[in-house]
Order: C-alpha cells, then structure tokens, then sequence
C-alpha cells in the first residue's frame, strides 16, 4: 500500500531565485517552510493525501502544470516534501516518459541495463528485464549497436519500456502511454494497459483517453490543490467540464488582449466555481446511465423495438445516431422479435445489417404531409433536433404498430441520443460517452443509383452549401468554383445539392462537365438517391456536415471544407476524427478552408484518385 | 557499479587512445614533480631512487584521494538529466564515483609495483596496513566530494573551483617533500588531516612503520564519523539540487 498525507512542495517562479534558494537551503536547513514562502515561491503541491491499496487503481486527473510530474517525483523521492509524509513497503516504480539523460556512447545493452537499473530491477531479474525491454522495442537484433548509431525513432520508446519490464508493487503512471500506429508504440501501450488493468496504480493523467477500466478512486488536481475528488464516473465529467471551461477562459483571454478589450469577468469564473458548477450540472443529470439502462431494458423484451423516427438533420444521423444504433445490436446482439429502424429519404441502405426491417416515413404518410408536419414538429418543439417525442413522432409510430399488426412494440427514440448529446455540448459530460457508445463501421455497398442520369464511367461527387462553420463569403464562393474546376478537369462531377449550393459558374457550366442532382425536398427518395450517389463516386468533396459525414461509410476518399470551429463544428469533428482513426481504410481530410489553395487541392484529388 | 560503467564508456569511446589515458595521466603528472624534486632536493637525505619511488608513491595515494573527491561531480554532472527523469538514488553517484576510484587504483597499483622493480627495493612488512588504509582514503576524498556534489549541480562555480584546490592540498601536506622540522610548512604540515591520511599509509608501503602511525587511527575515526553525517546531508541536499535544475 502506497499512502501520503498532506504532502506539499514549494517551487519557486524565478529560475535564477530557485538557485540562490536551493544553495541557501542545502548550507542552512530549516529554512524553507509551507508556512512562510519567500519571495517568488509558491506551493506547487498543496496537502496532497492519496491512498493507493494492493489491486487499487487511484486516477489524478489535472490540466498540464497541475503538479502530477511533481506529485510522482515527492512520492518517488526524486524530490524532498516540505511537509507531509509517504508511507510505502515494497517496490515502487515510475512510469514517465523522461529519457534517462540517454548517452549517445552506450549500446542499446548496456543503456536498458542502466535504465531498469534505475527503474530498480533486482539482480536476480535484471537480465530477463533488459531482454523483455529489447523484445518490446524490437531491438533483439540489435542490442550491440550503439546509441548514436540508431534512429531517433528507435529509441524514443527504450527508457519508457524499461520503466513497464521492471516488476513493481506499485506503479506511478506521470501519463498513460498511448498507442500510436506503429509497432512498438502498440507493444508498450498494451503492456501499460496489462498493469494498469492489473491494479495497484496511481495514475497521474491530462485526460481521460485510455484509463483503465477499474479505477477505485479519481481526483482532480489543480494547481497543486485537489478541487474534487470522488468515484470516477463523477470525476470524469466534471474533469472534462473543467477542461472546456478552462481552454474557453483561455481563449477569451487571449481574445481580449489581441482586441484591446476587457474579458467580460462574469465569464472568468475561477477553478473552484467551474468545478462546483460541474458537480451540481452533473447532479442534475445522470442521463447516461439512465439511456443505457433503458436500451438494455428494451433488449431484454421480447417486443418488436422501434428506432427512431429520425427526422433530424442528415449528419446528425450518421455521425451519432446510426452509429448508436449500430452500438445497441453489438452490445445487446441478435434478438428474435424485429428491429424496426425508421427515418425519412430512403435511406434504408443505413441500416443495412443493425436493423431487421426499414420503414420510411415515406411509407406511413405522403410527402407533402411530412415535409408540412415536420415543419410544424420544429416549431412546436422549437429545435430542428429531437430532443423530446413530439406529437408528430407519436403519430408515425402508431402508424408503425399498425404496420406490424398492431403489436406493443418498445421504442427507442432519437430524444435518447439527442439528450445525451446537449450535456455533451455543454461540456456536463464526456465525448468519450459518444466514442464508446457508438458503433463506427463500414456500411454495406449500396446498390447503383436508378434514375439519377449519371455519367457512366467514374465520377467525383460534390456538395457545397454555407453554413455556420462556412460562412457565405467571397472567399468561401471562389474556393468552391475553384474546387469545382478542379474536379471536373480530372472527372465529371455530380453536385448534390443538400438545399443551399450556390450554383455552378457560367464558365464551367459550358463544359457540361458538372451535373447538379436537386436538393431533398424535391422528392421523397431523393436523400436515398444522394447517398447511392456518394457511396459510388471515385472521391467526395464538400463543406463538413450533412451529407458530408456520408462518404467515409462507404470508404470513398473525402475532402471536407469548414473555416469557423465555432458552435458544434468542434464536437462534430472530434467526432469525425474518432471515425477516421476507428476505420482504417477510411480516408478522411476535414480541412480548414483558408488553408485549401489550388496546388494542395490538386494533390488531394491525385491521391485520391490514384 | 552500473553508472560507473556509463560513465566509463562515455569518457573512453569518445577517446581514440582509449584507455591508455587512465595510465598515461597519473604517470604524465608525477614524472615532472619527480624530476624537479629530485633537481630541488625535495627528498632531504633520499638518493634519486629512494625519492622516485617516496614521491611516487605519495602522490598515487593522493591522487587516490584526489579522484574520490572529483569522480562523484564527474559522474554527476553526466547524470543531471537522469536525476531529474528517473528514480536514481542519490547515493548511487558517489557509489559510482567510488566504482571509478577503484578502477584507476589498479592502474596506480600497476605503477607502484613498475617502480618497486625499477628502484630494486622490497616492500616491508607493513605492506597489507598501507593496503587496508586505502580504503580509509578513498572514504576521506568521498567525504569530501559529497558535500561539493549538490553545490556542483545548483552553481557551476564548484565545479570550476574544486581544480583549484587539487595544489592546495598536494603542497600543504608532505607528499612529494619530506616534512620540514620547522617554519610555516612545518606546522601547516602538522595540522594537515591529509598528512596523517597519506603519509603514514605510504610509510607502511614503502619504509614501515613510524612513530606517529596512532594519529592515522585518530583521522580515520573522524573521517568515518564526518560520512556518515555527510550522508545525512547529501540525502536532504540532492533533492534539493536537483531541484533546482531545468525540470524541462
């Protein structure tokens, strides 16, 4: 057991004022005190207690400069407290990614040897350590090799490796390693992952990818001080909460300062109050559980399970809704009564393999009545989102029940997702709830497109439309002019026009090279005609959202454009980006336009093509 | 023992002549002391062999000394990033430092028996007392290296400085001259710790046993008590140094 109680630090600010008080303090004892800092100094670690018991995992959570690195250092005695005591038997290790002063005149050998020696391996195992070091990193085969002589590549993962080979009773993680796309950046992540999956771990982290699953206790950390502490599924959130708050303060500092202008100081709310406003937001809302208990509640029915009706925006649906649903038949799996997905546009091919039957709205009322009676829902519900079951939903799904005989069916509503993603927003809950509750896969090859005249041979396919992350400007308009030329040099084009495309310019029209398919509310299969589109087109480019979110599911290379992160953009491209890094073979560039001109362009679309 | 050999292998791999300087500087730096002590008469009553091998001997033990307070900064000034990256024990540089004194008194050793044959003399009997008080030597120079050690780490003056002590102490105590009867010399001499530290120990190597042979006793008492209160302060003074440092 690994125990510390009020432990304290005291730094100074001033490097060459750190010096003088070091020589001061190393000829003159007693002199440095929590009680009277001098000039400059400030405590870097405040009455820090944590308890880590045998099997426990305890989490640290703080923004960079917290004092983590200096927390594991006390604990470790790399650094004296000034006040407080550690109390632990055994051996304690440290997992951090410092390089152990590397010597370029060393061999690989010899360097493990003296790493895992100071990461205390005992003599019995040294060199059993040093060879599982060498088998981690790959670099068996080249153990003789001096340092110098290696790639920086290479070493980059020695020291840290053998910090993991050494056997400890208690290990301090500055940091959880994360696995990147190499080789060797997987074998040490994953041996990172097997102790900390084991236990008796304190994890001191910046965030909250890769923690472990069982964490018995998890704190927050802040300037020294621990804000909150508590069960990790209350630490997590008000951690992320902190975060958001925090980087905004940032922003809007740095916002006044380029401007002149004071910072709004309602706004400047200080660590402590961001934290007790999380706590009380995350009081209020403990709506995760509360979807999950009532997708496993439904599962375990023997009824048909509705989901849906979508009749949102389309990126909404592919990037979290689809995704969810595809997440509740891999976590719950196969049923026997049917699941029915409903959604509008003929978009049956989504739900291809995650749901049992497809109805579209279009089947249980007409066109014109839909587009009329969604318009209604919006204003009745005063959001285009469904963030609650409106009047119109309970109408199409008891035209469903009639559809299936009338039967008492469960019904999983959008306002599930909807809800859960509004904390999101407000930062009152992690965006990891999204990436573990969301399925991201490749759809099923959707049929050819009927009755949409496209060119017979390869095609590129296009959708341009201004938006809040792609304002109407002159700059936005050349950008898509210029983008349309440069496609339709290579390939014809079809445009999909999701209701706002500003046209395609004279000078290109005459090429007869762009064709433009009309928007969704021309006709009630024409969402299901867009997405056959895309799915068969060579490569996609487009402004982010919408349709957009498409082209990845069907492994076409997609190039989308936004230019303001503001609103939701930011969620949605973290989101995007989890997507990206989850399917492999999925090719992704969402870039900002300012930053697209004609010779990066060129060579997206010669890459994508090839 | 580890840092020892890192330390080793940084100084030697970057030297084309490898470890021939570990012979060649000890031998370099007495061969003109000798040859002037001899010229100066330095060695009283000695004939030329009898100085070369008293002279010789003398300053292998105080180099001896010498490298236990310099080898600790050595190894430490290496070893700053990896105080401030890892869990290194602070004791482990003057361990190592003591791992490099080690090393060099074989190649002293090596010398001391070249001279033995070349002068023709028999060692005396004393012989194993002089050997069991390097030791106590080496421990005096580690005393004294580890109080430098930390201050080395927050100024570089310490380090700059610490050479500018290697004369002072060669010329305040009798190791290449035969101890005057009187004058300034004579009672800075007598008041030496380094006088009995050294040139008993070289008696009991080279001559045999003297009448003040008792006071070595006394010095090697105090030098085990003042380790092990600078042990105390070198444990409390590390961190505080290494704190200091850039932690980036």
């Amino acid at each position: 057991m690994l125990e510390c109680r009020g432990l304290s630090k005291v730094y100074c600010r001033g490097f060459e004022q750190g010096r003088r008080y070091a020589f001061v303090d190393i000829l003159r004892p007693g002199r440095r005190s929590i009680d009277r800092l001098r000039r400059e100094e400030f405590l870097a670690v405040d009455r820090f207690s944590v308890t880590v018991r045998k099997g426990e995992n305890v989490l640290v959570l703080g923004l960079p400069g917290a004092g983590k690195t200096t927390i594991a250092k006390l604990l470790t005695g790399m650094l004296l407290a000034d006040a407080g005591d550690v109390q632990f038997r055994g051996r304690l290790g440290l997992v951090s990614g410092g390089k152990l002063g590397m010597v370029p005149f060393l061999t690989v050998w010899e360097f493990i040897q003296l790493a895992t020696g100071i990461h205390g391996a005992e003599p019995t195992v040294h060199d059993a350590c040093c060879e599982r070091a060498l088998e981690l990193t790959g670099l068996s085969d080249r153990r003789d090799l001096k340092i110098v002589d290696l790639d920086k590549g290479d070493t980059r993962y020695l020291s840290i490796a053998s910090a993991l080979v050494v056997p400890h009773d208690v290990r301090i993680f500055d940091g959880v390693p994360r696995s990147g796309s190499d080789r060797v950046s997987r074998q040490v992540a994953a041996l990172a992952t097997e102790h900390l999956e084991r236990g008796s771990n304190l994890i001191l982290a910046s965030s909250t990818a890769n923690l472990p699953t069982r964490i018995a206790h998890a704190a927050i950390l802040h300037e020294g001080e621990t804000l909150f502490e508590g069960g990790l599924e209350s630490v997590v959130p008000v951690f992320d909460h902190f975060v958001y708050r925090m980087q905004r303060i940032e922003q809007l500092v740095r916002e006044a300062a380029e401007t002149g202008q004071d910072v709004d100081s309602s706004r400047m709310l200080s660590p402590p109050e961001i934290i007790a406003r999380a706590r009380r937001s995350l009081e209020r809302s403990r709506i995760g559980p509360v979807v999950e208990e009532r997708i496993a509640e439904a599962w375990r029915s023997t009824r048909p399970i509705v989901v849906g009706p979508y009749l949102s925006d389309v990126g909404f649906e592919l990037l979290y809704w689809r995704p969810f649903v595809a997440w509740m038949s891999q976590r719950f799996g196969k049923r026997t009564a049917p699941v029915i997905a409903v959604s509008r546009g003929r978009v049956g091919d989504w739900y291809a393999g995650i749901a049992t039957h497809y109805v579209d709205v279009c089947d249980l009322v007409d066109f014109d009545s839909f587009l009329t009676r969604n318009r209604q829902r919006v204003r009745a519900t005063g959001s285009w989102k469904q963030k609650v079951v409106a009047d119109f939903d309970r109408e199409l799904l008891e035209l469903v029940s009639a559809r299936f005989d009338g039967a008492e069916s469960e019904v999983l509503h959008p306002s599930l997702i909807f809800r859960v993603c509004n904390r999101i927003w407000n930062a009152t809950m992690p965006h990891g709830w999204l990436e573990e509750h969301g399925a991201y896969e490749r759809f099923e090859p959707a049929p050819p497109p009927e009755g949409a005249g496209l060119p017979e041979g390869p095609y590129i396919a296009a959708s341009f439309w201004f938006s809040s992350c792609f304002g109407d400007t002159r700059p936005h308009r050349h950008l898509i002019n210029l983008a349309l030329s440069e496609l339709s040099q290579r390939l014809p084009v079809v445009v999909v026009d999701t209701g706002g495309f500003p046209g395609v310019p004279e000078s290109l029209e005459a090429t007869g090279n762009i064709r433009v398919l009309p928007g969704p509310e021309q006709s009630e299969a024409q969402l299901g005609l867009h997405s056959r589109v895309i799915a068969r087109a060579r490569a996609y480019v487009g402004t982010f959202g919408n349709i957009s979110q498409l082209a990845p599911f069907y492994r076409v290379p997609s190039l989308l454009l936004f230019d303001e992160d503001g609103g939701l953009t930011a969620h949605h491209r973290r989101t995007s980006q989890s997507i990206a890094e989850v399917m492999d073979d999925s090719a992704i560039d969402v870039v900002p336009a300012p930053e697209l001109n004609p010779a990066r362009l060129s060579a997206w679309i010669d890459q994508a093509l090839s | 023992m580890l840092l020892c050999l890192r330390d080793f292998r940084y100084r030697y791999r970057q030297a084309f002549l490898k470890y021939v300087w570990a012979f060649a500087r000890p031998l370099l730096a007495v061969a003109p002391l000798i040859l002037v002590g001899n010229a100066f008469g330095l060695g009283g009553d000695m004939s030329a062999a009898e100085y070369a091998l008293f002279a010789l001997s003398g300053f292998l033990m105080w180099q001896m000394f010498w490298d236990a307070v310099i080898s600790p900064q050595w190894i430490a000034r290496r070893l700053r990033r990896t105080c401030v990256d890892g869990p290194l024990r602070p004791e482990a540089m003057v361990a190592a430092g003591a791992g490099l004194v080690v090393f060099n008194a074989f190649f002293y050793g090596a010398l001391f028996v070249i001279a033995y044959a070349l002068t023709t003399s028999w060692p005396p009997v004393t012989l194993p007392l002089g050997l069991l008080a390097l030791p106590v030597i080496v421990l005096g120079g580690l005393t004294v290296g580890a109080f430098f050690l930390p201050l080395t780490f927050v100024y570089l003056d310490f380090r700059f400085g610490l050479p500018l002590l290697s004369p002072l102490l060669l010329w305040t105590a009798p190791i290449i001259y035969t101890a005057p009867e009187s004058g300034v010399l004579s009672v800075i001499n007598r008041w030496n710790p380094l006088t009995y530290l050294i040139n008993i120990p070289r008696g009991w190597l080279v001559v045999g046993a003297g009448p003040q042979d008792g006071w070595f006793l006394v010095c090697a008492g105090v030098f085990v008590v003042l380790a092990g209160l600078m042990l105390r302060y070198y444990r409390r003074a590390v961190p505080l140094a290494v704190q200091s440092l850039p932690q980036r």
